[in-house]
């Protein structure tokens, strides 16, 4: 029999695919123990070697086809690794010297090995040291018979957990994405941008009792309807199929006018661009027809990575990133994340109320050296090659946009008399996301060059109600009229100086507001690249 | 015995691809192979032991080679080197 659930849709779309729950794998023990069979530990110790190996090569199988010649090379490596003699033959020799088991010896000699890599202090090797403890965890739960999870799946399947984090989303292949089904999750969190960034279908909210579901029990997540069900029948299948069919004609009908130039009627304009964290989000920002990268966010920069980067590991990260788009105009944010996102490298005290905490420039000047002149600095250099903004997240105060203008101009001025003598000050820009700059433009419009209202933490401020709470998304469609009032006024003032003030959250992407915002005179919304197609249609609408 | 000092060209230095390259070089032959850099040593057929030396781009490392064929299996480590890793395994 069916079984309908029904929950906060997040990302629309339909999928019509199995169950597949995805939970985060038991932390690893690692036993200790005596042996007396050295013989027999050390063939165990060979058979989960090849075990281990037959999962990387099921892993490349996997991924052959959806990644290209370098990215597919890893899982040589991985390979090459665990047959590594040196790994090998020192496990073996420890085996027999300490007459422990061989999970304990093959994990003494691999933490060495990892240890050595990481204090080598190069980003690149780092990354090998975490390859190597992947793969002690994959043989060491082979040889104690823990149990070892795979997000790695070729077909097409439903998420169904309590929760998805964005590292766990981002490590999975989307394509074998369909749906995600979550009890947890906010409204606009990160796992949520990008979901729809992806255009995957996401609800949120769901009733605890999803998680009982079986996997592989058929499922239909229709998010056009606001429905999820489990085990439907043919008729409704059939009935989604067709639905699914319109839906992506009516897409790619979108897309492919989303390059043509986008005016209304009349003749007005506003730029559409994309809200962008990675290469893949900026190529689908160049494929469906943004007309500039309007907010880049690169805290995934930092969330990614290991240890701390250097002034060059920014420059090198962004260079990537903006190659894959060059054409346009990028702006691009600083650091914007806090306790919520801890970093393994950076530890910060976890806090009640992280969204309104020592988060994004509040922890970046507090670490300054650490966290915001490497990056500074690097966008700077960087503006030479590219045409970018720079645009300060969390200003609250005059003091906090002064404080970081005059930073950001130290930089450029050592920079100068250090090699790069033509550099000059890109334009600087900050969020409007805390009420108290919001509600008061006048303070503010004389100290930046533009403005970027981040419409999700600034409606969560004015409703004081936490955007990651399933049960107050309602106060998120109340708040709209007080958003819209907040931004005409705001930009008349700025408008009156000639400087620009775009939008790039929720909101942006609104197509029951994109009227009103070119009436008000919005300069760009910004938004996820999927969006775009539909939101330059409706603009096309327009008078 | 044969032994022979050059200068790594790789941008990047030894990480995965060049060491692994090297690792499978010198494991096509009998004789040991060590590499020597900044008085650090390492199984010239382990990949990880390599990369555990930290050589990066311009750096000079010593190759040492002993056992039946170590004149040959040097030529071709030195071949591989100083091709910049393009002359195949």
């Amino acid at each position: 029999m069916t079984e309908v659930y029904t929950g906060k849709v997040v990302s629309k779309g339909i999928a019509i695919a199995p169950a597949r729950k995805v939970a985060l794998p038991p932390e690893l023990v690692v036993p200790d123990h005596g042996i007396e069979d050295l013989k027999h530990e050390q063939a165990l110790f060979d058979k989960a070697l090849a075990g281990a190996r037959d999962y990387v090569s099921r892993w490349k199988a996997t991924m052959n086809g959806r990644l290209e010649g370098e990215a597919l090379e890893l899982y040589d490596a991985y390979d090459e690794m665990l047959q590594d003699p040196e790994l090998v033959i020192q496990t073996k020799d420890l085996i027999e010297s300490s007459s422990k088991n061989a999970a304990h010896c093959f994990f003494r000699v691999t933490e060495d090995y990892a240890t050595t890599l990481m204090a080598l202090n190069d980003p690149y090797l780092s990354a090998r040291s975490e390859d190597i403890r992947m793969l002690a965890d994959l043989v060491i739960r082979l040889l104690s018979g823990q149990e070892i999870q795979e997000l790695t799946w070729t077909d097409k399947a439903v998420i169904v957990s309590r929760q998805l984090t964005p590292q766990q989303l981002s490590s999975m292949n989307s394509d074998a994405i369909a749906g995600i089904v979550l009890v947890e999750g906010g409204l606009t969190d990160h796992t949520a941008i990008l979901a729809q960034a992806l255009s995957i279908p996401l609800l949120i909210g769901v009733s605890e009792q999803v998680l009982e579901i079986q996997n592989e029990t058929p499922t239909l997540l229709d998010l056009e309807a606001g429905v999820f069900e489990v085990n439907p029948n043919t008729k409704q299948i059939h009935h989604a199929q067709e639905k699914l069919g319109v839906l992506q004609e009516r897409f790619e009908q979108a897309r492919l006018q989303a390059t043509e130039k986008t005016v209304t009627k009349s003749g007005r304009s506003i730029s559409v661009e994309a809200n962008v964290g990675s290469l893949l989000e900026v190529k689908q920002a160049k494929a469906n027809g943004a007309d500039g990268i309007g907010l880049f966010r690169t805290e995934l920069a930092f969330l990614q990575q290991k240890t701390l980067l250097s002034e060059q590991d920014h420059y090198d990260v962004y260079a990537s990133i903006l190659e894959g788009y060059k054409a346009v105009t990028h702006t691009i944010r600083l650091l914007d994340f806090g306790s919520d996102k801890p970093l393994s490298y950076l530890p910060v005290a976890k806090e009640e109320n992280p969204a309104m905490g020592l988060r994004a420039l509040r922890l970046g000047l507090k670490n300054y050296d650490l966290l915001l002149k490497p990056q500074i600095r690097a966008l700077l250099r960087i503006s030479k090659e590219f045409s970018i903004r720079i645009l300060c997240p969390m200003i609250a105060t005059e003091k906090d946009c002064i404080e970081i203008k005059s930073l950001i101009q130290y930089e450029l001025k050592d920079l100068k008399t250090k090699g790069y003598k033509e550099l000059k000050m890109p334009p600087f820009g900050i969020m409007v996301e805390v009420p108290n700059v919001a509600v008061n433009p006048k303070k503010f419009v004389d100290l930046a060059d533009f403005f970027s209202f981040g419409t999700n933490d600034l409606a969560q401020f004015l409703m004081a109600a936490d955007r990651s709470n399933v049960n107050l998304s309602i106060y998120f469609e109340d708040v709209k009229p007080t958003l819209i009032a907040i931004i005409e006024k705001f930009n008349s003032h700025a408008k009156r100086l000639g400087k620009a003030v775009s939008i790039c959250g929720e909101l942006a992407a609104d197509t029951d507001f994109t009227e009103e915002f070119l009436d008000i005179g919005i300069s760009s919304l910004s938004m996820a690249p999927s969006q775009i197609p539909i939101v330059k249609r409706r603009v096309r609408e327009i008078k | 015995m044969t032994q022979h000092t050059l200068v790594l060209n790789d941008p990047i230095g030894f990480h995965a691809r060049t060491a692994s390259l090297f690792a499978k070089t010198a494991a096509s032959f009998e004789s040991e192979v060590s590499v020597y850099f900044n008085e650090k040593k390492a199984n010239g057929k382990s990949m990880l032991s390599l990369m555990t030396l930290g050589v990066k781009s311009k750096q000079e490392i010593r190759i040492e080679v002993s056992g039946g064929d170590e004149d040959m299996a040097l030529d071709r480590l030195k071949n591989l080197v100083s091709s910049n890793f393009i002359a195949s395994a």
